[in-house]
């Protein structure tokens, strides 16, 4: 029960790193995207 | 005077001075209020760190531990560290956005509504009121015990120490102070932890020799001793999770932790340091605990397990460490202390005398204004808390734990709302707001007075939480959506120009890959430093 709780804390934290890891490279992603576009068009 | 005496004396005068120097730089009500939002990673990570540290840390919890609770506290502290990450991504980023110089006034943006700001500032206010009246009965019961000065005498010394730190340098001093503190207490521990482990018989004996006795091998088992906070296995899980939930609020929306990122360079800044936090404060809490739980091994039955931290402090670590140590735990106190301080005072200032009273002033008498007033709130909250810290005997754990949970039964679903919720209204958002904060408050003082004992899944955090997301859907279902409000939440949305840089994203890019193995440095902390060594020691 013991290693149940270690389990539980590391998955917990580990799901909201994940999470937003993903999170913030979708949203930079379009950011990226959207300026190499613009270098292209220059 | 005793050499501890001396240390704290010598630690204080140091922070004044630094309060001082810094005092200089304030031009603006930028500069006192939210540090020009210029602070780098390590001020921001440093202050959220000492924000959250405090004497209900050092003395409180580890009490707790001590007598039992450690599983239930590692719950709460693996919980709580996600409130960084949630709060910094999804609220500390968008709070910076919005250029509020306070958390309140971000509210009223964002629903186009004085009642909301005015009520999150009286709500924040409060807490942190509370909050603070905890604090300084730690510091207090702190400085007592160690130097041999009377309790109120130690009350008087610490609120004019913090009171003039935060009066004189405002948030950007804050913010240094909190930074040094942070670094000196979390050396300390660091250290004084394998003192302490060295102390009681060397890292894995202890442990093995507490598992294997009957008296005491409850203590780090995953239900705790009978008693320490509720009396079996399940109602101490559950205690830790609604806890962990009222604490990852904190970290996540709380006012002296989401207003950091106000202060924050930029939003990669707000990122960077939310992940340091996290696995600060969870190292801090796992250290503060396993320390206080291995004392039972040389001195069980201590009458006030709060002292567990001081009491080793002073008898298992050399002098200079346990002065160090303990100039720590009383740096973490006026930290803390400083941070709610500036806080009232900002909310005072600006959420409710200048929201209503600007009386055609131009923008420059408008700050001058409202720093004075700010600096006028700080002191009358410090004496305030003194009289009632003078008064009242310390009751450092429960007041704590109260001003956590206050903020999370009225901000929490209110702040995630103005993010997620297309539909909320500010209808919705004051009644949600109001119920949780009133639930929570009259439940908890009405249990104490009646002498109820409320079981755990009725926590009055719990059911605050539950009413306030009652209260936000009735009040939003009932009234409509303004325009006004639409389009400040999609202003929310907008990156601003500032923010896209490319290296700057590769740099938080980077970062966040990092901190994605800050779940399992959790994991194999708790596996290496207490699962394994206790189960080996129960098949002793």
């Amino acid at each position: 029960m013991e290693i149940a709780i270690a389990i539980f804390i590391g998955v917990w934290l580990s799901a909201f790193f994940f999470f937003f890891y993903f999170r913030i490279k979708k949203e930079y992603k379009e950011v990226l995207k959207k300026q190499g576009e613009d270098q292209k068009g220059e | 005077m005793n050499v501890y005496l001396i240390g704290m004396i010598i630690a204080m005068v140091i922070f004044l001075i630094i309060g001082f120097v810094v005092s200089k730089k304030v031009q603006s009500a930028e500069d006192f209020y939210v540090a020009g939002r210029q602070a780098p990673v390590i001020l921001i990570a440093g202050s959220l760190v000492a924000s959250y540290s405090s004497t209900g840390m050092f003395m409180g919890d580890a009490g707790t531990c001590y007598d039992g609770g450690f599983s239930s506290l590692m719950i709460l502290s693996g919980m709580l560290a996600a409130g960084y990450i949630f709060g910094s991504i999804f609220f500390g980023r968008y709070l910076r956005r919005s250029k509020a110089l306070t958390m309140p006034e971000f509210f009223g943006q964002r629903f186009d509504s004085k009642a909301v700001r005015t009520l999150s500032a009286i709500t924040a206010i409060i807490t942190m009121t509370v909050y603070l009246l905890s604090v300084m009965q730690g510091i207090g019961t702190l400085m007592e015990v160690v130097t041999g000065v009377d309790y109120k005498i130690c009350i008087i010394v610490a609120m004019v120490v913090f009171t003039l730190i935060s009066v004189t340098s405002g948030s950007r001093g804050v913010l240094i102070t909190d930074t040094l503190m942070a670094a000196v207490f979390t050396i300390a521990l660091i250290i004084g932890v394998a003192f302490i482990a060295h102390g009681t018989g060397g890292w894995y004996d202890t442990i093995h020799h507490l598992a294997a006795n009957t008296d005491t091998s409850a203590l780090l088992s995953w239900a705790g001793k009978a008693g320490a906070l509720y009396d079996t296995g399940a109602q101490n899980v559950t205690w830790g999770v609604i806890y962990g939930i009222s604490w990852m609020s904190v970290c996540m929306v709380g006012p002296w932790q989401a207003s950091r990122y106000q202060m924050a360079k930029s939003e990669s800044v707000v990122v960077k340091s939310a992940y340091w936090s996290a696995i600060g404060v969870f190292l801090l809490q796992f250290l503060s605990g396993i320390g206080a739980v291995f004392v039972n091994r040389v001195f069980p039955d201590m009458p006030d397990s709060t002292h567990v931290l001081i009491w080793a402090s002073m008898n298992l670590m050399p002098k200079i460490l346990g002065i160090i140590l303990l100039t720590g735990i009383l740096a973490a106190g006026i930290s803390s202390a400083t941070t709610f301080q500036s806080l009232i005072g900002s909310m005072v200032a600006n959420d409710v005398v200048k929201a209503f009273d600007s009386k055609g002033l131009d923008k420059n008498a408008m700050d001058k204004k409202a720093i004075n007033i700010g600096r006028i709130t700080m002191i009358a909250a410090a004496v305030v808390v003194t009289l009632v810290a003078l008064g009242n005997p310390p009751a450092i754990f429960v007041i704590m734990y109260l001003g956590g949970a206050m903020i999370a039964s009225s901000w929490m679903p209110v702040a995630v709302a103005s993010v997620f919720s297309k539909r909320v209204t500010k209808t919705g958002a004051f009644a949600g707001m109001l119920a949780g904060f009133v639930t929570n408050f009259a439940l908890k003082l009405i249990s104490h007075f009646a002498g109820w004992s409320l079981p755990v899944w009725l926590d009055p955090v719990f059911v605050g939480i539950i009413v306030n997301i009652i209260a936000l859907i009735i009040g939003s279902a009932c009234t409509k959506v303004t325009e006004q409000e639409v389009l400040e939440r999609n202003k929310m949305f907008i990156i601003p120009e500032s923010e896209k840089d490319p290296k700057e994203i590769k740099k938080t890019m980077v970062a966040a890959k990092i901190g994605c193995l800050v779940g399992a440095v959790a994991f194999i902390v708790c596996l290496v430093l207490w699962i394994i060594p206790y189960l080996n020691g129960l098949n002793m």
